[in-house]
């Protein structure tokens, strides 16, 4: 499980900013806006992969919350199904 | 007052490259008399072929945000076609403006007429391969994209190669005026490629600098733009990255808004918006001059008008109810101008008010000094109206009374011209404080001029102080 979150994450890098893509125009882009445009990509990249691990903790905490809850639901239930 | 109006255009199917057609050559537009063509050369064919099959081209055309296209037969061209892969035809579109003939209002209409272009278009995996303002005309107030080849084929990753050309074409100028309160055209006309992020970059104060949207469009991309090669390097090497498609969509919208929000900042009530409540006419006074000039467009059946000196547009409207198809305004006042296209917008009127300083009408520029047009090669109206306007421009800025008929007689074969006297409320105040030396400046000497140039079909005096109104015609050239 942490393995696939942790290959998640890695993909996700390296599709947002990780290779080039070919773009052919008549015009000039600048090297300011290039710049400015791959600090937004970095940006994007980073929000992604942060949100992969953030997605992790909040799991965790929500399991530890959730664990002995769901055992007396199950409980619940089994009673349920027996009534 | 009858008038007559021959509205047939000399025939000519001489085919002529337009002038400011050449940048991208993926295609360019051919005049064929008074018909608009456009090739499609065999480097932009298959991007051309990709964008066709999307469906966003009839989508925006349906919308109103891109100009009609139809195909046509290469044949049309002869020899001319070359190798071209495509023949299309555009709707010729009677009167191009410039972005620094655009008041504000205008300038923000069609920055976010091209981002939402552009969210549509990658939506379809299409984008765009410039981001000028030259590619956006108005009807009325309403901006319309007239560039199809601008739609290229979306590769996943690619950069935003508008980007700066967006920023110095579109943002730039709109925060002149958001921020300092200075509008973007004198600026703009001297520098028709836009305001560049490192100059407006120097003019900031320091604590705007910290706004991420400026910080990100203006200031670093002013900063990181200087061609050291140890920065151009740098930029190769990031131009190998990928530009996430969410990344590109987030730059977008966040302009999207950021633009949609920008107000001028100098809100307060210029001279001229003040003007219209002012008391030089009366209410009646101003009613008789509306229904004359209703009266004189009906009459002279006057399909294209100039209001030069349009104000918030009075006289204008006054031309659209009587018949005028299409009404440009000219005025060099920015909030009435603010107020004009404001008035066109929530009226739904025919009717575009621009920028204009009638002793300094822009000039043929750009490449070849014809790549951008100037006023008088784009004059074409059938009727010009000048009200409450000779004054100003006799006694203001000193030209002689014969230039001003002059320049107004030729701007259309026939119009309404107003004579304000010298002892009119508003001609006194211009010479309050300064010597009058104008002893010309008098509606005898007005008559001769116009007489001079042009048949005086009829006048009418419309307010007490003794404004009058005088219909001119002359021959069609």
């Amino acid at each position: 499980m942490v393995h696939r979150k942790r290959v998640i994450a890695v993909w996700l890098a390296v599709n947002l900013v990780g290779f080039s893509a070919a773009a052919h125009a008549y015009l000039d882009p600048g090297t300011g806006s290039i710049l400015v445009q791959s600090l937004l990509a970095g940006i994007a990249g980073a929000v992604a992969v942060l949100s992969v691990y953030w997605q992790r903790v909040k799991a965790f905490f929500v399991n530890l919350r959730k664990s002995p809850r769901d055992t007396q639901t199950s409980a619940t239930s089994t009673d349920n199904d027996g009534a | 007052m009858q008038l007559r109006l021959t509205t047939t255009e000399p025939e000519s199917a001489a085919l002529r490259p337009e002038p400011g057609s050449f940048r991208d050559p993926g295609g360019r537009i051919y005049w064929y008399g008074e018909r608009v063509l456009r090739t499609v050369m065999p480097s932009a064919a298959k991007d051309f072929d990709f964008v066709e099959a999307s469906g966003l081209i009839p989508e925006l055309v349906e919308r109103g945000m891109l100009i009609a296209q139809t195909h046509q037969s290469l044949e049309l061209l002869g020899a001319a076609a070359g190798d071209a892969a495509y023949l299309l035809e555009h709707p010729k579109i009677d009167f191009i403006s410039h972005p620094y003939e655009w008041p504000f209002r205008a300038l923000q209409a069609a920055a976010l007429l091209q981002l939402d272009l552009y969210l549509a278009a990658l939506e379809r995996d299409v984008t765009l391969s410039d981001a000028t303002a030259y590619n956006i005309q108005f009807e009325g107030v309403r901006p319309v994209f007239i560039d199809r080849l601008s739609f290229r084929r979306y590769v996943d990753g690619q950069f935003w190669l508008g980007h700066r050309q967006f920023c110095e074409q579109f943002l730039n100028p709109l925060l002149l005026r958001s921020i300092f309160g200075i509008p973007h055209n004198a600026w703009y006309r001297g520098s028709p490629e836009g305001i560049g992020a490192a100059e407006l970059s120097a003019l900031l104060p320091l604590h705007k600098k910290f706004s991420w949207r400026v910080l990100t469009n203006v200031v670093m991309q002013g900063s990181l733009q200087k061609t050291r090669s140890s920065d151009a390097h740098k930029a190769v090497a990031a131009s190998k990255l990928r530009f996430p498609k969410v990344a590109f969509v987030r730059l977008l919208s966040g302009l999207r808004s950021w633009i949609a929000s920008l107000e001028p900042a100098d809100r307060q009530p210029t001279t001229w918006q003040q003007y219209a409540g002012q008391t030089s006419y009366r209410d009646t006074e101003a009613e008789a001059k509306r229904n004359f000039i209703s009266r004189f467009v009906s009459d002279s059946k006057a399909r294209s008008v100039w209001d030069i000196g349009c104000n918030t547009g009075d006289y204008s409207v006054a031309a659209l109810k009587g018949g005028a198809r299409k009404v440009i305004g000219f005025d060099f006042d920015q909030g009435a101008l603010d107020l004009a296209f404001d008035r066109a917008r929530s009226e739904k009127l025919a009717f575009t008010p621009l920028f204009l300083d009638v002793t300094n009408p822009a000039p043929d520029q750009g490449w070849g000094q014809s790549e951008r047009r100037g006023l008088r090669a784009r004059a074409k109206a059938d009727a010009v109206l000048a009200l409450a306007l000779i004054h100003h421009v006799a006694i203001g800025k000193n030209v002689p009374l014969e230039g001003v008929v002059q320049w107004l007689t030729d701007m259309a074969p026939r119009g309404v011209i107003e004579f304000v006297p010298k002892t009119d409320p508003m001609v006194v105040e211009l010479l309050k404080l300064r010597e009058d030396i104008f002893s010309n400046y008098s509606e005898e000497h007005f008559v001769k001029c116009l007489q001079e140039r042009a048949r005086i079909v009829t006048s009418e005096t419309v307010s007490a102080s003794g404004r009058k109104l005088f219909v001119f015609e002359r021959a069609v050239t």
